[in-house]
């Protein structure tokens, strides 16, 4: 096959950052083709390299990176070319979608005008022209009532239709080549089905070549024809995307697709043994949550109750928005409901001396694993915090012991205590997270979205001893993540969250597999499932389902 | 089913973050040069007399005025002082005042900013319209009314330059308060039952450190150059003290006679120790903010 063909071809790419005490090879020997019309994934975890080889096809490298290597898009090199040239292609042959459809569009700027720059930046049109074009653009992104939409600045747009833009900003010139890096990874599951919907419309459509890079290998499945898998800056394993994904050869592919949670959508086998009721760790009973005042307050939370009990995992699921970290903030007294109450081990939680002393035996890890650690405490030191806060007699050598058996529980070198957070990886860090929060063995574990930040297989660790001591030290635990994989995996009971109120609660088994609500019906077949024809007939059911609706 | 737990084999940390901070420090040249123009400065005020003795008591009347040459390497004034020696009397007060009210400043400005924006609510807003009210007098005119009032000593005009310039850190240190109290980490502390003090002296303070100090800096070039302002005016400490404002307005009547050693000296003083604070302040953040701490 000629190369013409091909919309993007990349041949012996490499890309090495300056840093400031060394060099960092990014990019390793990558090569790369992608057919009109096809859709290429590049997955890889955090690090690999996947969006550097998207920034390289684009020009757009900082300053420090050196490229050697080919880049062909539809038949011209990119590589070398100046700026100019550079910017003749963007946005005109190659469209750009971003993870993050709030940040990039302007604020300042009504939606219809920015996508009508983009067509003037390479047309010779009139403004008006462009203006029409723009409104027909946002009717094919499947933007409802797209005359009076143009009109509306990205602020009045929620975030799935603020991503429809960005794509109606990126084929508006009818690329050859789209460059989709993570488009999904800031929207909730089903909003992103539904993007992805349209992505692959307008692909088939106009004959675009999508290059997508994700993490995410349901959305591979759900998406892709070919699939480049990366790691550490090489290309371990290149194929369709049914070759990969149900029998991958390179022992990298393997152990991540091994990692990957997935949605069971049938009963297992495995019976678990049910456990005996045992006593209420955490109970809230009829929470509301009002934020504001008069017409426009906002019920973050609805009368919400639920029950934990020991030894047992309560997952919180729902969309963003949904109020699910809120209830777990009220679970630890960091919200005041308006109305309502939280009893912990038996007492009411409140707050001053005596809701201290309770706190002794809650534990905590939430999201973000770049903000919960200090930048300024060594890992002793943030591991010990709890113990300075409740068991002040300690004396400096049972402190010392006492955070080396807290690493040794999840699986750190004790040598990593004097190290400070930003010297650890993403999955380190919320580990150390969970040793602090389990230093003063706790008998209610409070855990906010503690994966959501984590590669795959880093996340698999993390799930694994969470279970292992929870096992061990049989304490309850509260487990708020958006991923009905994992939740389904981790979790005993769930509860079903929208809008600040409880769609429906069961069993895990139960509730996740035969649902009740339409709700959590939709919620769950929007989820993406890394297996090709499995996905495909998930897709189809969907679809029909969306249009019997 | 089970995926092993990676062997940790971090890369031995060869080098401290704090090291690691002063080599982006000192690849500021110009940060570099301000620390060295600032260490010449103190050595010439503090250490200088040892080597350059001279009386800044008694006027000379038999040696005024007379131009750079022996004995006296900047000549002397129009009642006879040895104009070297005022130079690093001068520079005493100005640097000492400055260094002092800059730090008097930034403690104030510190306390009244973390409080506002710990506590929030009322007290928020109460504690920053104070600042407002503050900022909208002009601190010159106030450091006027004040010295027209009263002629302040060495310690007097410390205290009046920091209560006049604490109030734009304030809400430095506020709004970093705001962002570093909602950091997961102090909210993982608070859920497991820390308190306030804890929340403040352990996290906060600790985290802002890096906007204190390199507001510090700025404050203390502000700072020297207000107490020029003032000493300039005629309001500043008694003669036979000095400092460098006071002595350029001194110098003012010099000025068209030809006699510029009276003001190129401190002028020169003046503006090589504010650009050196100023440079300083620019070194110390890259210093602080490369560093991938926040």
């Amino acid at each position: 096959m000629s190369p013409a063909e091909n919309v993007l071809e990349i041949e012996n790419l490499n890309v090495v950052f300056g840093g400031e005490d060394h060099e960092v090879t990014a990019v390793e020997s990558v090569s790369l083709s992608l057919r009109a019309g096809e859709a290429l994934a590049l997955v890889g975890e955090s690090g690999s390299g996947k969006s550097t080889v998207g920034f390289a096809t684009i020009g757009l490298l900082p300053g420090n990176a050196r490229t050697t290597g080919r880049i062909m898009v539809g038949g011209t090199e990119t590589t070398g070319a100046d700026e100019k040239a550079m910017r003749a292609l963007r946005g005109n042959e190659i469209g750009m979608v971003f993870q993050e459809p709030a940040t990039a569009l302007n604020p300042l700027r009504r939606v219809g005008d920015q996508i009508a720059e983009v067509i003037r930046n390479h047309r010779e049109v009139t403004r008006a022209q462009a203006r029409a074009e723009a409104v027909q653009l946002l009717e094919r992104v499947g933007i409802p009532q797209p005359q009076t939409r143009s009109r509306a600045f990205p602020f009045q747009l929620s975030g799935g239709q603020r991503q429809r833009v960005v794509i109606a900003m990126a084929i508006a010139n009818r690329p050859r080549l789209l460059i989709a890096d993570e488009p999904t990874t800031a929207l909730d599951v089903t909003v992103q089905a539904e993007i992805l919907d349209l992505l692959r419309d307008l692909a088939k459509d106009s004959g675009t070549g999508v290059l997508l890079i994700t993490h995410n290998m349901g959305v591979v499945a759900d998406f892709a024809d070919t699939v480049a898998v990366m790691h550490q800056g090489r290309i371990v394993e290149t194929g369709t995307v049914r070759k990969v994904l149900t029998d991958p050869a390179a022992a990298y592919t393997q152990k991540l697709l091994a990692a990957v949670p997935r949605l069971r959508t049938e009963a297992s086998d495995e019976i678990r043994p049910s456990k005996p009721e045992t006593e209420a760790v955490l109970s809230v009973e009829k929470l509301n949550v009002v934020y504001g005042r008069g017409p426009g307050a906002v019920h973050a939370l609805k009368d919400v109750s639920f029950t934990v009990r020991a030894g047992q995992t309560l997952g919180i699921v729902g969309e963003s928005g949904s109020g699910k970290s809120t209830a777990a903030r009220v679970a630890l007294g960091l919200i005041k409901p308006r109305s309502g109450s939280v009893e912990l081990f038996g007492q009411e939680l409140r707050a001053g001396r005596g809701g201290r002393a309770l706190r002794a035996g809650i534990g905590v890890v939430l999201q973000d694993p770049a903000s919960s650690l200090d930048p300024r405490m060594t890992v002793a030191q943030a591991i010990a915090e709890p113990l300075h806060i409740h068991r002040r007699s300690l004396s400096r050598s049972d402190l010392d012991t006492a955070v080396k058996e807290a690493l040794e529980q999840v699986n750190l070198a004790p040598s990593l205590a004097s190290r400070a957070p930003q010297e650890l990886s993403g999955g380190q860090r919320q580990r150390v997270s969970l040793a602090r929060a389990l230093i003063l063995k706790p008998r209610l574990l409070i855990a906010d979205e503690p994966t959501s930040a984590l590669d795959v297989s880093v996340q698999q660790s993390v799930l694994e001893v969470v279970a292992e001591l929870q096992a061990e030290l049989g304490f309850a635990c509260v487990f708020v993540s958006h991923d009905l994989a994992v939740v389904q995996r981790v979790a005993q009971q769930v509860l079903v969250m929208r809008s600040g109120e409880v769609v429906e609660t069961g069993p895990t088994e139960r509730t996740l597999l035969y649902p009740e609500t339409d709700y959590t019906r939709r919620l769950l077949d929007a989820v993406p499932v890394p297996d090709p024809d499995q996905q495909k007939i998930r897709r189809q059911a969907r679809l029909t389902l969306a249009a019997g609706a | 089913m089970s995926v092993p737990i990676p062997e940790l084999t971090a890369d031995p940390a060869t080098r401290t973050e704090f090291s690691r901070a002063v080599r982006r420090f000192t690849r500021n040249r110009l940060a570099v040069a301000g620390v060295i123009v600032v260490l010449a400065l103190a050595a010439l005020s503090f250490l200088g007399p040892l080597v350059h003795s001279t009386d800044q008591v008694h006027t000379d009347l038999t040696q005024v005025n007379l131009s750079p040459g022996s004995g006296h390497p900047l000549g002397t004034d129009a009642v006879g002082f040895d104009q070297l020696g005022r130079l690093m009397l001068g520079g005493q007060l100005s640097l000492m005042v400055g260094v002092c009210a800059g730090i008097l400043a930034m403690l104030l400005g510190t306390v009244w900013g973390a409080v506002a924006g710990y506590a929030g609510g009322w007290v928020d807003t109460v504690m920053m319209r104070i600042v407002d009210a503050g900022i909208a007098i002009p601190a010159l005119l106030l450091l006027l009314i004040v010295s027209a009032i009263w002629t302040p000593g060495t310690l007097g005009l410390i205290v009046i330059l920091g209560l006049v310039s604490w109030l734009v850190p304030s809400r430095l240190v506020r709004a970093e308060t705001l962002t570093l109290a909602s950091r997961d980490y102090v909210l993982t502390m608070r859920a497991m039952g820390g308190g306030h003090t804890r929340a403040i002296g352990r996290h906060i303070l600790p985290n802002s450190l890096s906007t204190i100090v390199v507001a510090a800096t700025f404050q203390i070039a502000d700072a020297i150059l207000l107490v020029a302002y003032v000493s300039y005016l005629g309001l500043g400490v008694q003669s036979p003290d000095t400092d460098w404002g006071g002595m350029l307005s001194q110098g003012l009547d010099a000025a068209f006679s030809g006699r510029w050693w009276l003001i190129a000296p401190p002028g020169i003083a003046i503006i090589l120790v504010v650009c050196a604070f100023n440079a300083i302040g620019d070194g110390l953040r890259d210093a602080f903010e490369i560093g991938g701490r926040r």
